[in-house]
């Protein structure tokens, strides 16, 4: 009975370490991790990033490629991203502050190279218990503003990628990307 | 008691360092030198291998694109900073691809398709080196182990095999 409890009293500290570790751990380690590549009083406004900060945040991008990023943090209420993209290839996606990517757009699926997204926290499960949002739940519906997207946590990322196709529309591209926003819904 | 409680907390902070850092990595089959990082939400991997990416304070690919990585060349030899390679071949069809030098929790250098010469085939043939060389080239760390990442953004192909470029020791 002895040995059972203290393997019992070990595997219960294994599992909530390892469970912390993997599931807890990465987002306040990554929210710091990307203020310090961001700078402070980098939320809720869209960033063109410079190079330095492509190559130290994104592994799977260029240097030379156009990358805006908004680091959002839903606290205070929804947030509007809107841009309007060159003609060509982009993706726009949304990862919460544990990397999980919740949202995905490319020019092929929106079909337009302008869009709207009203980003906002999921309801919690005690909300959705009191039905206090009759027409919630995951997922988007395109709304006369654009797309709605909720996410599970209330602090992440919003990517816009541009890959330059050749160098001499860089600053082209450069201009368009700069004039998207990020913002809080009003 | 404390015996017990700490015994598992370090069991636990290791395994899950451990898995963070290997699992979810598949060899590409017919060249195993090229691991392919699983990263689909729905992957049992999942977890693991956003906190790869997210404990280097790295955003993770997009889940529209296919993330390989290798740190060997053709010859199963660790890649060395004071070598010459030559990464040389198609790359399967996609929107886009780019390729990393990666060194610890830093990129050393990156290429994208719109920045590369191609070859008249349509095939790329790309040097890494820490010296300068005529072409496509990705510059090598000064030291260290680096890596060879590459990325296939939107492929053709999500879920088969793809045929990556081979990574071949010019010299040293």
């Amino acid at each position: 009975m002895g040995r059972f409890y203290w393997l019992l009293l070990f595997l219960a500290s294994a599992i909530a370490t390892h469970a912390a570790y993997v599931l807890y751990y990465p987002g306040y380690n990554f929210d710091s991790k990307v203020e310090a590549v961001l700078g402070g009083n980098s939320t809720n406004k869209m960033l063109l990033l410079e190079p330095a900060q492509v190559s130290r945040l994104f592994p799977a991008y260029s240097v030379s490629d156009i990358v805006a990023l908004c680091r959002y943090d839903l606290t205070h209420g929804p947030i509007a991203i809107s841009a309007k993209l060159p003609r060509g290839y982009w993706t726009f996606s949304i990862f919460t502050v544990k990397g999980r990517q919740v949202y995905s757009l490319t020019d092929a699926q929106a079909g337009e190279n302008t869009f709207t997204v009203d980003l906002s926290q999921s309801p919690d499960l005690i909300a959705k218990i009191k039905g206090a949002l009759d027409d919630g739940g995951e997922g988007e519906a395109i709304g006369e503003a654009g797309w709605r997207v909720e996410t599970p946590e209330n602090k992440g990322l919003a990517v816009i990628w541009v890959p330059v196709a050749d160098p001499i529309f860089r600053s082209t591209t450069l201009q368009a990307v700069r004039d998207s926003r990020c913002a809080q819904n009003r | 008691m404390m015996f017990a409680i700490l015994a598992g907390v370090a069991a636990g902070w290791i395994s899950a360092v451990s898995l963070i850092e290997n699992y979810g990595f598949e060899a590409v089959a017919g060249q195993p030198q090229w691991r392919e990082r699983r990263n689909a939400s729905d992957h049992p991997a999942a977890p693991y291998a956003f906190g790869y990416f997210i404990n280097q304070g790295q955003v993770p690919p997009p889940l529209t694109s296919r993330h390989f990585v290798r740190s060997t060349d053709d010859d199963g030899a660790q890649l060395r900073s004071d070598c010459i390679y030559q990464v040389a071949g198609k790359m399967p069809p996609a929107r886009r691809w780019s390729m990393a030098i990666l060194l610890g929790e830093g990129t050393v250098s990156t290429l994208g398709a719109g920045e590369t010469v191609f070859e008249p085939d349509g095939s790329v043939r790309v040097e890494l080196s820490g010296q300068p060389v005529p072409g496509n080239r990705m510059t090598l760390p000064g030291s260290g182990a680096p890596v060879l990442s590459l990325t296939i953004h939107d492929p053709a192909e999500s879920d088969t095999p793809l045929t990556l470029p081979g990574v071949a020791k010019v010299r040293c």
